[in-house]
């Protein structure tokens, strides 16, 4: 391999790093939105009669873990899309 | 270099990352599976009664449990057997990635998919009688928390059998593995998370004042919270194809 310019190795780099950012951004709001869902339905169960306010609260709270996920996605694609060395 | 230096270069490549994708992909299922058995034993321990019960719960969970390293060695085999016939540097990149997808996807999913299963088996030692939703919920769970692992298989597939060129050039390299790392890495977090909330929804179910009328509602929010809880893998979905479609 010779004929690398710096131009490449930019490129390259930002391929690589959109793929960790995607890769190790979505293990957080994955776990995190799993955890809250799986509360919520413990709590149901303690609670029946207050399902449709613990569904709610769920939602939401998954909506906002779910951000930084978003977050790694828009970094992946402007890394993808618009890095050009 | 010389052509027959760059072969040995990508067989090396895929040998790597065979050896990924059993190596790291069997931690995760080998520790869940044990831990599932120590659940079982643990709950005919205080229930003998139930063994019997308990003994094929915890067959059928494992059952389930080992689909993940099944496609594991699936794609090892693959990448050792087609080691004789790639011949440019591009399809050693795309092995390396096939194998950390399908290991590291393998690696979450195994864990993810014991933890209803553990679970399963201690409710069902306390009630027995509550075995049928206890069962649903947990293979429902398993399910789910495999969907990343199906993802992963298919960008492993792709990263095979999409055709080389040879005037490849660092570009394509670096896309290859980095569409590998992406999937492989962005479906641990759905994997373990749809696990954890599949096992809380069975505790949900212990805890209910009427057992036998909390499935229904109990269900219809971990399928609604899991379906959040799929999306980073989505996502990571999106972007392998994007980095191994459009690069």
């Amino acid at each position: 391999m010779d004929g690398i310019t710096g131009v490449e190795l930019i490129r390259a780099a930002a391929l690589l790093g959109a793929g960790m950012s995607m890769g190790f951004g979505a293990i957080g709001p994955g776990i995190g939105e799993g955890f809250a869902a799986g509360k919520a339905c413990e709590a149901i169960g303690r609670n029946p009669d207050q399902a449709g306010l613990l569904t709610r609260t769920m939602l939401v709270g998954q909506a906002v873990s779910e951000s930084t996920g978003i977050y790694a996605l828009v970094i992946s694609l402007l890394l993808i899309f618009v890095v050009k060395g | 270099m010389d052509p027959v230096a760059v072969s040995l270069i990508v067989k090396a490549m895929y040998a790597l990352g065979a050896a990924f994708a059993v190596g790291f992909g069997a931690v995760g299922p080998g520790t869940g599976m044990g831990l599932n058995a120590a659940s079982a034993v643990e709950g005919m321990g205080r229930q003998p009664g139930t063994s019997s019960d308990l003994f094929r719960i915890m067959l059928i969970g494992q059952g389930a449990t080992s689909t993940p390293p099944t496609f594991a060695l699936v794609i090892a085999i693959l990448l050792l057997f087609g080691m004789g016939d790639a011949t440019y540097l591009v399809q050693g990149f795309a092995g390396l990635g096939a194998g950390i997808s399908i290991g590291a996807a393998s690696f979450a999913s195994g864990l993810g998919s014991s933890l209803p299963a553990s679970m399963a088996c201690e409710a069902i030692a306390r009630q027995p009688h509550l075995r049928r939703p206890f069962t649903t919920l947990m293979l429902v769970g398993q399910a789910l928390s495999q969907t990343p692992l199906i993802f992963a298989l298919l960008v492993s597939f792709l990263l095979i059998f999409l055709p080389a060129s040879p005037d490849a050039g660092i570009l394509q390299y670096v896309a290859r593995i980095s569409a590998g790392i992406c999937m492989g890495f962005g479906s641990i977090g759905s994997s373990i998370g749809s696990g954890l909330a599949a096992e809380l929804a069975i505790v949900g179910i212990r805890h209910h004042r009427e057992p036998e009328k909390a499935s229904g509602p109990i269900t219809r929010t971990m399928l609604l919270g899991l379906a959040v809880a799929q999306s980073p893998s989505v996502f990571a979905l999106v972007i392998s194809f994007v980095l191994l479609l459009t690069i």
